[in-house]
C-alpha cells in the first residue's frame, strides 16, 4: 500500500488514496482497525483528464464505537478506464447494492462479486431496457435534443442576464446542437 | 386473454336523454365530491399534505375522503417527480380508476419534469402518460395553489356535458392504439464526419 | 285545534307493519340507486382497469388467498370473553329483580361451563400464555 497523504479535514474524515491492486486489502485493514460501518461505495468519472485518467472509486467507512465521536475514513482508488475492480463483497457483504449501483450507473466490473443470491453484477435501480451508464461524462443527456426547450438552459443563456463575455464550457452530457431538436 | 369484447366507452342508457337540470344536478355532485387519489411521490406530495391539513384544507372543498385505491377515486393528483420507472405505474392506476375521471398535475416535475428535465430517468411530464385537466405550476407550488387548481378543475366540471360522444373521445382514444404500438424510436446521433462543431 | 290528539285519529297499525315498511323502503332506495347509476354512469372497461389491484404493477400469483384456519382462536378467545359478557351483564341486573329464581342460576352455570370448556381448552393449547 502506497503511503497515502493521509491528511485528515480537520477531525473529520481521514482520507486514503490507494493503488487499484491494494483495494481490497486496504478495506480490510481499515475495517481490522474499528472502521466496521460501511457507508457508501461510488465512483467519480475522472476519464477526461489527462494524467491517469480513469474512474475514481471511493468508499466512506465509519467507526461507530464512539457514537459522539465517529471516525470516518474515505478510501479512493483510480481505476482505469475499462479496467475491473476487486469487490469487497467479501469484506462488507453491504457493499452488494453498491457496487451494483456504480456497475449500472459507471460500467465499471467488480470481479469476484458475491451477493450470496448467485445472480451476478445485475442492474439495482434503473428500469429493464435501460441501454447505457448514465452516470458517465460521456452519457448525453438527450432530454435536450428531444424537443425545444424554452428558456436558457445554461448559466448567461437567459435573455435576463448580460452576457459575461466568459467562454461557454460545454458540460458534460450535453448534447451538441446536431443532435436536435430538427 | 383474447375473447371477451370488452366493447367501447358509453354512458348508461338514459344519460344522453337527461334534460338539462339534471345534468346541472349531477354536475354539481361530482365536482363538490371528488374523491382524490393522491399520487405522492416527491415534495410536492408534502405540499399536497400540507394542502390537506388545517390551515389550508382542501376538504371543505368537498375534496374527501383521501381514496384508498384507484377504483374508490375520481381524482387523481399526481404530485413530485415521474420517473420512468414508475410510470408505467401511473398509467396503470389511472387506468383502474373509474370513470368520469380528472387528474392534477401538481408541481414542475409532474407538469413538464420540472428541474430534473435534463435527466436520464425523469419522465418529462406526466401527461405523456396520463391525460391532464389541470395544471398546478410551481417547485413546489404553494397549498393555496392546490386550492385554485381544484377550484379550476370545479368549475370545469360545472361545464361539462357528459354524454356517449364526449366519453368516447375522451377515453376511448387507448382503445385504437396501446402505448406499446405508439413508440418512436431511440434518437440517433449524427454520423461522426458530418457533424461540425459551432463556434461560440 | 283539535281536542282529539294525532295518535287516536291515525289508523293503529301493528309494529311489525312498520318493521316490514322500513324494510321495503330500504330495498327500494337501493333499487333506485343502483338503477340510476345503470341508466345515467358511464361505462367504459378496458382489459388494464379489470386487471387486479396490487399498487400499479402487474399482479402476482392468483387473486384468491385463502385465510388460514389457524386464525380462528382469536374468534375463539373473542366469543369466549366477549360475547361472554355480553350476555352475563343484562342477566345480572334483571336477576332479582324479576324474581327469576335458582332455575336462573342453574342455567347461567350451565352457560358458563361450557364456556370454562372452552377457555380450558385454549389454556392446554398455551393460547393465554403471553409469551
Amino acid at each position: 500500500m502506497t503511503e497515502p497523504a493521509a491528511a485528515t479535514d480537520g477531525v473529520v474524515i481521514k482520507r486514503l488514496e490507494v493503488d487499484a491492486a491494494d483495494w481490497v486489502d486496504a478495506v480490510t485493514e481499515a475495517r481490522g482497525a474499528g472502521f466496521s460501518f460501511f457507508d457508501w461505495l461510488t465512483a467519480v468519472d475522472q476519464t477526461d483528464l489527462e494524467e491517469s485518467p480513469g474512474l475514481d472509486v471511493v468508499c466512506h467507512l465509519l467507526d461507530p464505537s464512539t457514537p459522539k465521536a465517529l471516525r470516518r475514513i474515505m478510501i479512493r482508488t483510480r481505476v482505469p478506464d475499462g479496467e475491473s475492480l476487486a469487490s469487497i463483497t467479501g469484506v462488507f457483504r453491504g457493499a452488494a447494492w453498491h457496487e451494483r449501483e456504480t456497475h449500472e450507473m459507471f460500467g465499471l466490473e467488480f470481479d469476484g462479486f458475491d451477493d450470496g443470491t448467485g445472480l451476478g453484477l445485475r442492474p439495482l435501480l434503473l428500469p429493464d431496457g435501460f441501454e447505457g451508464t448514465p452516470l458517465r461524462k460521456s452519457f448525453v443527456l438527450a432530454a435536450r435534443a428531444s424537443k425545444p426547450w424554452p428558456g436558457g438552459k445554461e448559466p448567461g443563456e437567459s435573455e435576463h442576464t448580460k452576457p459575461t463575455g466568459r467562454r461557454r464550457v460545454s458540460a458534460p452530457g450535453v448534447p451538441d446542437p446536431e443532435w436536435g431538436p430538427r | 386473454m383474447a375473447g371477451v369484447e370488452l366493447g367501447m366507452p358509453r354512458m348508461g342508457a338514459a344519460a344522453d336523454l337527461a334534460p338539462q337540470p339534471v345534468k346541472v344536478v349531477l354536475n354539481w355532485g361530482r365536482r363538490y365530491s371528488l374523491w382524490v387519489f393522491n399520487f405522492g411521490l416527491a415534495c410536492c406530495a408534502i405540499e399536497f399534505i400540507a394542502a390537506s391539513m388545517a390551515r389550508h384544507d382542501f376538504i371543505r372543498l368537498g375534496v374527501i375522503p383521501f381514496a384508498p385505491g384507484p377504483r374508490q377515486a375520481d381524482l387523481m393528483v399526481v404530485s413530485g417527480t415521474v420517473t420512468d420507472k414508475m410510470a408505467p405505474a401511473v398509467r396503470r392506476l389511472y387506468d383502474q380508476m373509474p370513470e368520469p375521471k380528472y387528474v392534477i398535475s401538481f408541481g414542475a416535475c409532474s407538469n413538464t419534469g420540472g428541474p430534473y428535465w435534463d435527466s436520464y430517468c425523469v419522465t418529462k411530464g406526466v401527461d405523456t402518460v396520463i391525460p391532464v385537466d389541470v395544471y398546478v405550476p410551481g417547485c413546489p407550488p404553494r397549498p393555496e395553489s392546490l386550492l385554485q387548481g381544484i377550484i379550476r378543475l370545479q368549475e370545469k366540471i360545472a361545464q361539462e356535458s357528459l354524454s356517449t360522444k364526449v366519453i368516447r373521445a375522451k377515453y376511448a382514444g387507448h382503445r385504437t392504439a396501446t402505448a406499446g404500438e405508439v413508440t418512436r424510436g431511440l434518437v440517433t446521433p449524427p454520423a461522426a464526419d458530418t457533424v461540425t462543431r459551432a463556434e461560440p | 285545534m283539535d281536542a282529539v290528539p294525532l295518535a287516536t285519529r291515525l289508523p293503529s297499525v301493528s309494529p311489525y307493519v312498520v318493521v316490514a315498511a322500513v324494510v321495503v323502503v330500504g330495498l327500494l332506495l337501493f333499487v333506485a340507486a343502483m338503477g340510476a347509476r345503470a341508466l345515467i354512469a358511464p361505462k367504459a372497461p378496458t382489459r388494464a382497469k379489470l386487471t387486479t389491484y396490487e399498487s400499479g404493477v402487474d399482479p402476482v400469483g392468483r387473486d384468491w388467498a385463502q385465510t388460514q384456519i389457524r386464525y380462528f382462536v382469536y374468534a375463539f378467545l373473542y366469543v369466549i370473553f366477549a360475547v361472554d359478557a355480553v350476555y352475563l351483564f343484562p342477566w345480572a341486573l334483571v336477576l332479582r329483580s324479576t324474581h327469576l329464581g335458582a332455575a336462573s342460576l342453574v342455567e347461567i352455570a350451565v352457560f358458563i361451563g361450557v364456556l370454562l370448556v372452552g377457555l380450558v381448552h385454549a389454556a392446554r393449547r398455551g393460547l393465554l400464555r403471553w409469551l
